[in-house]
């Protein structure tokens, strides 16, 4: 915290290295974040890319009240929220285009972003519901607090410790089932 | 079987890397981007902002000696002097004092976190000799061994520095409420305590160069300072940006006091040497340093930082504002304060370059160097050197000092 505070005291003075600094600190971190709500690297990528845009637009009056990483998850699961209703609503809108795409547990790419290793984890994750999946990722990738991920999905805490544990019930059975991760 | 405390592990362990696209991109957005017209980047920190955020810029000042929230009591003291019955006593009162506890708040932004500050004088009450800091117990700064630590406990990170750089000369007693005394603005208040009933003197004074005040509250049976306040505007507006309400004395304080643990699993690493980008316009002024052709970069900074002493000790200012064009808008009567400050009167040595490091302009480098001031006593101050290239050929400023022990041995 108190280095965050020193980089934003910074960054709000016009310093671009403190910004510099402010990425390379959080950037794993956030792409890690965007690419397992979104499960798509190149997606995620591009919203880490447009959050920080945001932020340097910013300077000189940003104000920060609670961590700055916290800030950042927040914006970034925000951009990664949209970009997944876009692309439902643009699912449902093209139906003949969708039918031949594949769901996101399909997608080839995932040993890729997370390595082989975590291919399973990052396969059974695709395959929760979308607010499961960002109950999960975000208390465990981006560290938010509940009343934080509530604030955000618009619901009460209950429902997101609910979606949380219904979250991780969900994986427990999917690694144990043997399912095709 | 897959437990959910492993599963809990499995997906905190799950980590995509930012690509080097992404890198690239993101830097050159950046670097592109332009610079937001609020609080324009400056070498300077206010008193207020260094305590609060103890935050170090590539500077101690150490030849500058005062800080740039002084500079301000300084240049105003130089027009009005306005005595007070208070002070003086106070002043005199604080002489026998090396010791001091600050505790209060400090709000950056929007939040406000506890700090505790503790700082210990050397022997001439001039200086800072060592200091411990806890911001919210989210962070530590504290000096030992002649190192500067800062403790980052969310990362888990010690970044080491070399020699004391607090920027917080001189030290928050007798020489700078002298300084203070003759303030512009300078007011007196008396008044009582309304939970003790105990009499108090509240001095205000404003800063319009600043965008700064501040509110002193003194005990009038001890002399003593009670309570200070900071506001990051010259109308003691709204939370004040730093305030310490309690304020203990100590004629001394064991070195014990500035020991700090650093936690298990914590990685200490060396501070990265850095500049202003601020002060890289200054310093590209072809105008200003020495040429560097012909010379090894060793040899460049001996030559430049003997030179920058000697300005120093002759008093030529527009020398020293040559090699360190920083210090180009500082006035003859600023430099004259520091420069008394220092009182140096000798250069003994200029060692090699310790550490390395780049800006925009070129490469950076940190080099120690021992003076000896009027008094006999030798202190050992860290320069750093930037290095450039020139339509005019290579060349190298002085960017500012950074760090200093006072006495070291020769």
């Amino acid at each position: 915290m108190f280095k965050e505070m020193h980089l934003v005291w910074r960054f709000n003075r016009g310093h671009t290295e403190a910004l510099h600094e402010i990425y390379d600190l959080h950037k794993h971190d956030l792409v890690t974040l965007a690419a397992a709500l979104l499960v798509d690297k190149a997606e995620a990528e591009d919203v880490v890319h447009d959050v920080f845009v945001g932020f340097i637009r910013s300077g000189g009056r940003f104000r920060l009240t609670g961590s700055l990483k916290g800030f950042l998850a927040t914006c970034v699961a925000n951009r990664a929220r949209n970009q997944n209703k876009s692309k439902r609503k643009q699912a449902s809108d093209e139906t003949d285009a969708v039918e031949g795409a594949a769901p996101d547990h399909e997608r080839p790419d995932l040993a890729a972003i997370f390595g082989e290793e975590l291919k399973s984890m990052s396969g059974a994750l695709a395959k929760l519901p979308h607010e499961q999946r960002e109950a999960v990722v975000l208390r465990l990738c981006g560290g938010m607090r509940f009343h934080a991920i509530a604030r955000m999905q618009g619901v009460s805490i209950n429902t997101v410790q609910g979606r949380y544990r219904y979250g991780l019930d969900k994986l427990k059975t999917l690694l144990n089932g043997d399912l095709s991760v | 079987m897959k437990e959910k405390q492993n599963i809990l592990q499995i997906v905190r362990q799950m980590r995509a890397r930012a690509s080097a696209k992404l890198d690239e991109r993101i830097h050159r957005e950046i670097e592109n981007a332009v610079t937001w017209p609020t609080n324009p980047a400056g070498p300077e920190l206010s008193l207020g902002q260094i305590i609060a955020l103890l935050f170090k810029k590539p500077s101690a000042r150490y030849t500058l000696a005062t800080t740039a929230a002084l500079a301000i009591l300084i240049a105003l003291a130089l027009i009005h002097p306005a005595p007070s019955w208070a002070m003086d006593q106070t002043i005199e009162t604080l002489k026998k004092f090396k010791g001091l506890e600050l505790s209060g708040t400090v709000t950056p932004d929007a939040r406000t976190y506890p700090i505790d500050l503790w700082l210990k004088a050397d022997r001439t009450g001039d200086f800072v000799e060592a200091f411990l800091a806890n911001v919210g117990g989210q962070g530590s700064e504290w000096t030992s061994d002649n190192q500067t630590y800062s403790y980052d406990s969310d990362d888990k990170m010690v970044y080491v520095e070399p020699g004391i750089t607090l920027n917080l000369n001189p030290w928050p007693g007798p020489k700078m409420l002298a300084l203070l005394l003759t303030e512009k603005s300078y007011k007196v208040i008396e008044g009582y305590d309304s939970a003790t009933g105990q009499k108090r003197v509240i001095v205000t004074c404003t800063s319009t160069g600043r965008e700064q005040s501040l509110l002193l509250e003194f005990d009038v049976n001890t002399k003593l300072l009670v309570s200070m306040k900071v506001w990051q505007n010259t109308r003691q507006e709204g939370t004040p940006y730093l305030n310490f309400d309690k304020i203990l004395y100590f004629d001394n304080l064991p070195n014990s006091t500035f020991n700090f643990q650093i936690p298990p699993g914590t990685i200490v690493t060396n501070m990265p040497l850095r500049v202003p980008d601020a002060s890289l316009a200054a310093m590209s002024n072809t105008d200003s340093g020495i040429s560097t052709e012909g010379m090894t970069r060793e040899q460049a900074c001996q030559t430049i930082i003997e030179q920058y002493w000697d300005a120093n000790i002759k008093y030529d200012f527009s020398a020293f504002r040559r090699l360190m064009p920083t210090a180009a808008d500082l006035s003859d009567e600023f430099l004259r304060k520091s420069f008394d400050l220092n009182g140096i009167t000798q250069v003994l040595k200029v060692g090699g370059i310790e550490r390395t490091g780049s800006s925009k302009l070129g490469p950076l480098a940190l080099v120690p160097s021992w003076v000896r001031a009027q008094d006999g006593t030798v202190t050992e101050v860290w320069v750093i050197i930037q290095f450039r290239k020139t339509d005019l050929g290579s060349s190298c400023v002085v960017c500012d000092t950074h760090g200093y022990v006072l006495n070291a041995k020769e």
